[in-house]
């Protein structure tokens, strides 16, 4: 296989070197890891385990790799399966998808953790040039964007690390292409569990096509933009399609544009969120109504949000900013069933209206932003605007902000004993994950 | 507000019995089991995937269920993967029109993985194959107009409800439950370009095994209590219909039919249903050209997705000349038959293959392009000038004449080889077998 858009990231990918990559970008992939090794353990914490671990746990056999909240090992597609999993109820992940099958694969192939840091930048540059692609297509057909494309950042990331050749890997890349879950977002907005399968589905499917491209079971080379390929299909074209040029890292790397969450909810919410913020505290008794208005596509997930329970909830930006005023914020855990079942959140909820900002509803490039007007009982008011949610580009998380949230998740600081901002790039994945089995 | 179609199709496979079904329908299960078979041992002996099983036997896990023709054991997830793959890589497996199901390789693959990893026993298999081709059908034919107006491939899609289905059933899921690994799966199932059939590119065949990957995992963790949203097909802006549709599906009125293993066609050619109109026109001239050597020219007029395919297929590789109508019709005038054997690599290099191949041009059949037409007219030309002509308006084993059982028996007993006779006697005494233990005895046989 030499043709076809596989081939072309797949080349750029095996051939990428260290030295070609700034240190910055390097750091950037030990953020990511860092809060995915959080959100992982974390979500194991507070929301118990998630039945993929109990799953992972049945399926031993090589490659193995670690499942991070118990530390047990499984069959590599399994654990990064789990792991993916774990945390996906807080909704707290930001793409890339690529850290738990790249970690899965470093263990697997005993590799670095310098190592699996470069494969995570080079995920991140294909995950997110084919996100960007493909995100607006999979929006308008209701799809959800994270788990669909999810896994071409997640084989990338395997895949070097797994050291597949150029073909292998193009090949990989294509398999996930052909296999990505259609992910139907009504699983989101209608509150099903099964929902959380999408934060470890990528993993799962792009170290299988990784396994299969190994041993010569690949998709074409023009899976996806073929004539009868995956581009055209979201794209409702019907036939071959000239997929836009890649180019990496001419606007930065995309790992070092990862945009944190800084809210446990879908980020539809997360301007809205963001101005509640600076309205400090206001007593939740004492509002009377609240106005949102905000980017299309956050209303429109808004309104499809149905269901009172806590996956769907965390879609509904009413039932989001009422249980933000009436906790006084949101931390990681906050939509359980019992805090949605305080009469005071789906009364206040009832007092938030959302919708479209024209400021946000043109052609060009989205700009997440929202305005929210507070009206007080007694007539006071408070009215602001972003144009940016929190920890967005201009002012992204910080190192402490986000070693913060670390520590909270995991109720110490630490997984396997390494603080992953720190740990030397010399570090062996597979030591590193053995060690997870003394912290569980 | 109406029941959504998981839900009603969940209370179906809940509630199906093997006593209640149809005479005919309990007659046709063995022998749906019997055509998979032979397809997954034919597909063993090419070889085509050894080294995608060798990965999966790697894999370990637990010893659940059997990799047939191999007697490597796996988890019975890995082993519907594994098998339906190997066995989908021939394309003779069964299909259901209406849907566009797979079921052989998506389905039964799973059942039996499923059954054989809980002790099942062949009555409670053959119901839970019965449960997936009316849980497949019910699910995919909403959407399956729109999968293929995507230039999808609807098998690989459908297939996974069958499998989600039957392994529910074998599971001892309820209705609920069962509806909830129908939605699992409708989540995980593939997006699934036909690319990788007509590029001829070896993941095509795991379009096969996926779906029973894809079914069982959605069974075996809806018993765990996850499921998959109740509306997943009607969702107003972000179901499946949303996508292939443009809409919500319209599920209003469709109910599983336990009969639907009545409507599976068995294949009598290796290769994609598209081109086996045409073959079958093509079979009614075979007295009259008895030498390949005197044709001129071959004229395929067929209907519009058969000439679509052939024209962007591959006939170089093994999985994209089963779409192509020149390398096929030069086959069967070869070989008098398209088995497996005309898609080895020696038969691709032929050259006298080749040769015949570029006298064959298909178009449109204007008479053929309304939807659901699935016609094939052909026109040879000899050099001494004289014309044949043949028509079929459907491929041969499709609804209109089906295979007799002995026509489905002989097919796969030369596929299957040396194991058939073991394979053979244990799927005749599935209805009556406390567990499938003579059946996978028979399966450990090599291909």
């Amino acid at each position: 296989m030499t043709d076809g858009l596989v081939y072309e990231l797949a080349e750029w990918v095996t051939e990428l070197r260290r030295d070609q990559v700034p240190d910055s970008a390097i750091h950037a992939a030990r953020r990511l890891l860092l809060d995915r090794l959080g959100i992982a353990v974390g979500g194991h914490r507070l929301s118990g385990a998630h039945p993929t671990a109990t799953l992972a746990a049945r399926m031993s056999g090589q490659p193995a790799a670690t499942v991070w909240a118990t530390g047990a090992p499984a069959f590599a597609p399994y654990a990064a399966l789990a792991n993916g999993c774990a945390g996906d109820a807080l909704e707290l992940a930001a793409e890339p998808t690529c850290a738990e099958a790249g970690f899965a694969a470093a263990e697997a192939a005993d590799r670095t953790l310098g190592e699996l840091l470069l494969g995570i930048v080079a995920g991140a540059e294909v995950g997110g040039y084919l996100r960007r692609w493909l995100t607006e297509p999979l929006e308008r057909h209701g799809l959800h964007p994270v788990a669909h494309v999810g896994g071409y950042a997640a084989v990338t990331t395997a895949g070097r690390l797994l050291g597949l050749s150029t073909d292998a890997l193009a090949g990989a890349l294509a398999s996930v292409a052909c296999l990505s879950p259609q992910a139907p977002y009504a699983s989101f907005s209608g509150g099903a569990t099964g929902k959380t399968l999408y934060g470890g589905w990528p993993h799962f499917l792009g170290l299988w096509a990784c396994l299969w491209a190994s041993g010569g079971t690949v998709g074409p080379a023009t899976a996806l933009e073929g004539s009868r390929g995956v581009g055209q299909a979201l794209l409702d074209t019907g036939g071959p399609i000239e997929p836009p040029a890649f180019r990496p890292a001419v606007d930065g790397w995309e790992i070092e544009h990862v945009h944190f969450k800084p809210y446990p909810c879908n980020r539809g919410s997360h301007p809205t969120l963001t101005v509640l913020e600076r309205f400090g505290r206001p007593d939740w008794s004492e509002i009377e109504s609240v106005h949102v208005w905000t980017y299309p596509y956050a209303v429109e997930l808004d309104r499809r949000s149905r269901g009172d329970d806590p996956t769907a909830a965390q879609m509904s930006i009413r039932t989001t900013v009422a249980l933000s005023l009436v906790l006084g914020g949101l931390e990681p855990g906050a939509f359980s069933a019992g805090s949605l079942a305080d009469p005071r959140v789906g009364e206040l909820a009832g007092r938030v209206a959302v919708e479209v900002d024209p400021r946000y509803a043109g052609e060009g490039p989205r700009i997440r932003g929202a305005r929210v007007r507070l009206t007080l009982r007694g007539g006071r008011v408070l009215d602001e605007r972003t144009d940016e949610a929190k920890w967005g580009r201009s002012a992204p998380a910080t190192d402490e902000e986000l070693m913060e949230r670390f520590r909270f998740l995991t109720a110490g600081g630490s997984v396997g004993g390494l603080d992953p901002l720190n740990a030397p790039e010399a570090t062996k994945a597979r030591a590193w994950g053995a060690a997870f089995a003394h912290q569980s | 507000m109406t029941e959504s179609l998981p839900a009603r199709v969940g209370r179906h496979v809940a509630e199906l019995r093997w006593e209640g079904l149809s005479q005919a329908v309990r007659g046709r299960a063995p022998l749906a089991v019997l055509d998979v078979l032979g397809c997954g041992y034919v597909g063993d002996r090419l070889g085509v995937h050894g080294a995608f099983v060798d990965g999966i036997v790697r894999g370990g896990g637990l010893s659940e269920a059997t990799l047939w023709a191999r007697g490597d054991r796996a988890p019975a997830t890995h082993a519907a993967l594994a098998n339906g793959t190997v066995a989908h890589h021939v394309e003779m497996d069964d299909g259901v029109p209406r849907a566009s199901l797979h079921g052989g390789v998506t389905i039964i693959t799973a059942a039996l993985a499923q059954a054989e990893a809980i002790g099942a026993s062949g009555k409670a298999t053959l119901e839970a194959i019965v449960a997936g081709y009316s849980a497949a059908v019910a699910c995919g034919r909403p959407l399956v107009a729109g999968i293929g107006a995507h230039r999808l491939h609807p098998p690989s899609i459908v297939g996974c409800f069958g499998a989600a289905a039957a392994a529910g059933r074998l599971l001892g899921l309820d209705a609920e439950e069962v509806a909830g690994a129908l939605a699992l799966a409708g989540q995980l199932l593939p997006i699934g370009p036909f690319e990788p059939f007509t590029r001829g590119a070896t993941a095509k065949d795991l379009y096969g095994g996926w779906p029973g990957l894809v079914g069982v995992q959605a069974a075996e963790l809806a018993r765990t209590g996850l499921a998959g949203p109740p509306d997943l097909l009607e969702a107003q802006r972000d179901g499946l219909g949303t996508f292939v549709l443009h809409a919500p599906a319209d599920t209003a009125g469709i109910e599983p039919d336990p009969d639907e293993l009545l409507n599976a066609y068995f294949k009598p050619y290796s290769t994609c249903l598209s081109v086996q109109p045409t073959l079958t026109a093509l079979e009614q001239l075979a007295g009259r050209v008895r030498d390949p050597e005197s044709i001129a020219s071959v004229t395929v007029e067929t209907y519009p997705f058969a000439v679509g395919l052939s024209v962007d297929s591959d006939p170089t590789t093994p999985i994209g000349a089963r779409t192509s109508l020149p390398y096929c019709v030069a086959s069967l005038l070869l070989d008098g038959e398209v088995y497996p054997e005309a898609f080895t690599q020696a038969a691709l290099a032929d050259p006298r293959r080749q040769a015949l191949a570029a006298k064959v041009n298909a178009a449109v059949a204007p008479d053929m392009a309304e939807p659901g037409v699935r016609g094939g007219r052909v026109m040879i030309r000899l050099r001494d000038g004289s014309v044949h002509r043949a028509e079929a308006r459907a491929p041969r084993w499709s609804a209109a004449e089906p295979a007799t059982s002995d026509e489905v028996r002989d097919k796969f007993r030369r596929l299957a080889g040396p194991a058939a006779a073991a394979l053979e006697a244990a799927v005749d005494g599935l209805a009556n077998a406390p567990d499938l233990s003579q059946l996978v005895a028979a399966l450990g046989q090599p291909s």
